[in-house]
């Protein structure tokens, strides 16, 4: 997807291959290295964008907990080139993420890795993430989902 | 009118998805308000002519405007708490 298009549908945004469903994850950088590696192999981020939303994780954490859990945003700024993406994994136990705007840590249980470029479609993208994320109903769907397939479904359904 | 800055400090404009909910929040109860969005690295300059900022990051302490914390609008917890205290900061 390229910026400027509206987007009708977050599933489109996101890669079978960037469902990780319990994935092993040493630490949040591991994490977050995967995601990431994800993204590149479908041909969306260069290959450093790990090394960029880990750098942007140090300075504006993204853990958040909220109605449907805990969960993480990590992102980093998009380079020219890079197409929208989103990563989403469900790592085989907690991994902690620093809180956004809080002081502490999230253990996080679903992480979104957004790779958003500007514009308008990225707000939305980022609206119905969040829409997602305080839905308990649709949180626990995601992380009771087998396959990617399933995942897919839980995001195009309107609340 | 009153004048709303919403600050992120991120670049996935968390700012904006408050923002839309905050104006509908003040229009709903008919609070006339300019609502502005900036990136927190802007604040050093200050948050001049602003009479409230709601922020979803650490706010310099240098700043001197009230600071709500906007995270509920991206956590769900505490959303009616949140608005009700916007409110009572733009009310006369």
């Amino acid at each position: 997807m390229t910026v400027g298009e509206s987007l009708t549908d977050l599933a489109e945004l996101v890669p079978d291959q960037a469902i990780l469903l319990d994935l092993d994850a040493a630490d949040r950088d591991a994490l977050i290295r995967a995601m990431s590696d994800a993204l590149h192999s479908a041909g969306l981020v260069d290959p450093d964008y790990a090394d960029r939303c880990i750098q942007r994780e140090r300075e504006f954490p993204t853990g958040l907990e909220t109605t449907g859990g805990c969960i993480a945003l990590p992102h980093a700024d998009p380079r020219e080139g890079e197409r929208m993406g989103i990563a989403i994994a469900r790592p085989t136990a907690p991994v902690e993420f620093g809180a956004m705007a809080d002081e502490g840590t999230v253990p996080a249980r679903l992480v979104f890795l957004l790779a958003v470029a500007g514009g308008e479609t990225h707000v939305e993208a980022l609206a119905k993430v969040i829409e997602i994320v305080q839905d308990p109903e649709r949180m626990a769907g995601l992380m009771a989902a087998t396959t990617p397939q399933e995942v897919k479904r839980l995001l195009r359904r309107n609340p | 009118m009153k004048k709303v800055l919403i600050a992120c400090g991120t670049g996935i404009a968390t700012s904006t998805v408050v923002a839309d909910k905050v104006k509908k929040h003040l229009q709903a109860n008919g609070i006339e308000a300019k609502v502005d969005q900036t990136k927190v690295a802007e604040l050093h300059r200050g948050a001049k002519g602003y009479d409230l900022i709601v922020a979803t990051t650490n706010v310099p302490k240098t700043v001197e405007c009230p600071v709500v914390n906007g995270l509920p609008f991206l956590t769900g917890v505490g959303v009616d708490k949140v608005l009700d205290e916007i409110v009572q900061h733009l009310k006369d």
